[in-house]
């Protein structure tokens, strides 16, 4: 890619697996009003990193940051050994991040092929990668290739689904960050993207989840964060976690009755 | 893909051909539409493929016919060179205009641009260098007849017209036009995948003050007299989006339909409607802003989707097969 502030690896051939490292980040839409106050996490290769907390806690803003959709005020963002805090979002991608966000992001009007296309945007001039990315993906998903001329907005919602995440993968990615998959999808779609979490993780990808959904997230989870009012709180594999799990939520239910 | 374009350089020769031969009062009919065709597929990129409603088109008429006409008078310049100014002051306006106004969504970029108008407008009545409110006179073609001065501009905005047609139609079959409606149907989403939207958006933008630009800088020499309040007005505007709405937005064939059937119709109901007297007076100069106006509203009440919409709906959902692997056949895929 032309123009990019920094070197950017090949993702594609990249098999390295990388971390992923949030460092005393703060950051939020108005000056001293942070959403996020020196929140520090980190997400592991062949690891599903679940980020919980109450509602308004900064979980989505977590993800937004460290995919460069929101700049953060101090801190950096590490993939791998590399410093990625000031990077635009498009070069992340080309990093092997990629980010899905809630609710439903296919592009109605277009068909399979061109929104498969959108997912190869920052290959579009690169033809060889995008004929060798569009094969591996219709080899997985043969059903898109058969659907390929017809319009996203005319398929099932499953199908849907399958799209948005064979578009998330077009560039082989090897982190993941996915945005409150269980709001606003049914709940089957909600399962046809968990059990590709769980097959991502297993390919050795690195994965951090956000998600109301507590208990879903928690059972597929290796290790867990909470987060309250933009600050880190508890954290620990799951197995440890899990007891306490009671406990923790009901803490928040309280919090979001009492002021 | 080749024999289509073929078959658009032959349209557009035939078409210069037939105006030879026509009479000069039946071309000067035309020479409205074949303007506002130009400016309609201008429009259209950012307006129809995008999303974003740009109620701007006057401004960029306006900058590109006072760039020419100041080149030509204030600078003794030619005609091509005249045509070149108002081009460039048009692009830089828009470049101004985009990087201000298309990081607001929504109505607040409807906005923006429509008050720019006014802006641009009030600037021109008050500076020196476009003469105020005086206007100005632009040179005449005095050795050649009126007859033939009409075919030529004729042919001039037909030309402007089906060549911004094509761009429409190429840009349509393109990954980059796939962009533009992936940018009106879920930006955000379209940023995630690594789409700089802001350039994109910007791109669309600049093509619209490119034809408008020149639209407007041959507009002025074929009035031969400009002044602000003629050239900077909303009612351009108007008319560009009706046009293009009507036909069909985001689509290149929209505009094609749309603009000689929103002409024709606003050209009988002045006949119709201007035969009759209110208090005295024929019904006021405004009519025709009255006509465009209900016209917008019926189209977005009934058409949401133009002409092009409609006939889509009853060929079916996914009657655009023939379209689409068209376009799945000029990526190669």
């Amino acid at each position: 890619m032309i123009g990019s502030s920094a070197p950017i690896s090949d993702a594609a051939t990249n098999n390295t697996r990388s971390s992923l490292v949030m460092d005393k980040i703060t950051a939020g839409y108005h000056a001293d009003q942070w959403v996020l106050n020196g929140v520090s996490l980190r997400a592991e290769p062949e690891r599903v990193t679940v980020v919980l907390g109450p509602n308004g806690a900064g979980k989505s803003t977590v993800l937004k940051v460290l995919y460069g959709l929101v700049a953060p005020h101090a801190g950096s963002v590490r993939v791998g050994d590399q410093d990625i805090t000031r990077l635009p979002p498009e070069a992340r991608l080309a990093l092997g991040l990629a980010y899905l966000p809630q609710g439903h992001s296919v592009f109605p009007s277009l068909t399979v092929q061109e929104n498969l296309e959108m997912g190869l945007w920052i290959y579009r001039h690169d033809r060889a990668r995008r004929e060798e990315a569009l094969e591996r993906c219709f080899a997985e998903y043969p059903v898109l290739k058969d659907l390929r001329a017809k319009l996203a907005g005319s398929l099932s919602g499953g199908q849907q689904r399958l799209l948005e995440v064979a578009r998330l993968m077009l560039p082989n990615p090897t982190v993941l960050l996915i945005d409150e998959p269980s709001v606003g999808v049914a709940p089957n779609l909600v399962d046809i993207l968990y059990e590709h979490i769980v097959r991502w993780r297993n390919q050795g990808k690195t994965v951090l989840l956000v998600d109301q959904n507590v208990e879903a997230a928690v059972s597929i989870a290796d290790y867990v964060y909470t987060l309250e009012s933009g600050r880190n709180r508890l954290d620990g594999p799951r197995d440890e976690f899990e007891g306490r799990l009671r406990e923790v939520v009901g803490q928040w239910l309280r919090l979001d009755v009492l002021p | 893909m080749k024999s289509r374009m073929l078959m658009m350089v032959l349209v557009t020769a035939a078409v210069v051909l037939v105006s030879w031969l026509l009479n000069s009062g039946i071309v000067s009919l035309f020479v409205p539409i074949a303007m506002y065709l130009a400016m309609a597929q201008g429009w259209n990129l950012l307006g129809g493929y995008g999303g974003y409603l740009n109620l701007g088109m006057a401004s960029f008429f306006g900058l590109g016919a006072f760039g020419a006409a100041i080149a030509a008078v204030n600078w003794n310049q030619s005609l091509p060179v005249a045509l070149l100014v108002g081009a460039v002051v048009a692009i830089l306006g828009g470049l101004v205009m985009g990087l201000l106004s298309l990081r607001l969504r929504g109505a607040f970029f409807a906005i923006f641009t429509f008050v720019s108008v006014f802006v641009l407008e009030a600037i021109a009545n008050t500076v020196g260098i476009t003469h105020g409110a005086l206007g100005i006179t632009l040179p005449t073609f005095s050795s050649l007849s009126y007859n033939t001065l009409t075919k030529i501009w004729f042919d001039a905005f037909i030309v402007l017209g089906l060549l911004a047609t094509v761009v429409v139609w190429l840009v349509e079959r393109s990954r980059w036009g796939s962009s533009l409606v992936a940018i009106k149907e879920d930006e955000p989403a379209a940023e995630v995948l690594g789409i700089r939207t802001m350039r994109v958006k910007l791109l669309a933008f600049l093509f619209a003050a490119l034809v408008g630009g020149l639209a407007g800088g041959l507009y002025a020499y074929q009035q031969q007299f400009i002044y602000p309040s003629t050239i900077f007005t909303d009612t351009v505007t108007l008319q560009v989006v009706l046009m293009a709405v009507a036909g069909g937005g985001g689509s290149w064939l929209g505009p094609v339909i749309g603009t000689p059937l929103v002409m024709g119709i606003s050209a009988l109901m002045r006949l119709i409607v201007g035969s009759v007297v209110v208090f005295g007076n024929g019904i006021p100069a405004q009519l025709e802003l009255i006509i465009y106006g209900l016209m917008l509203v019926a189209v977005g009440m009934f058409l949401p989707n133009g002409l092009v919409g409609l006939v889509k709906r009853w060929r079916g959902r996914s009657a655009t097969p023939a379209a689409t692997s068209e376009r799945l056949e000029a990526r190669g895929a």
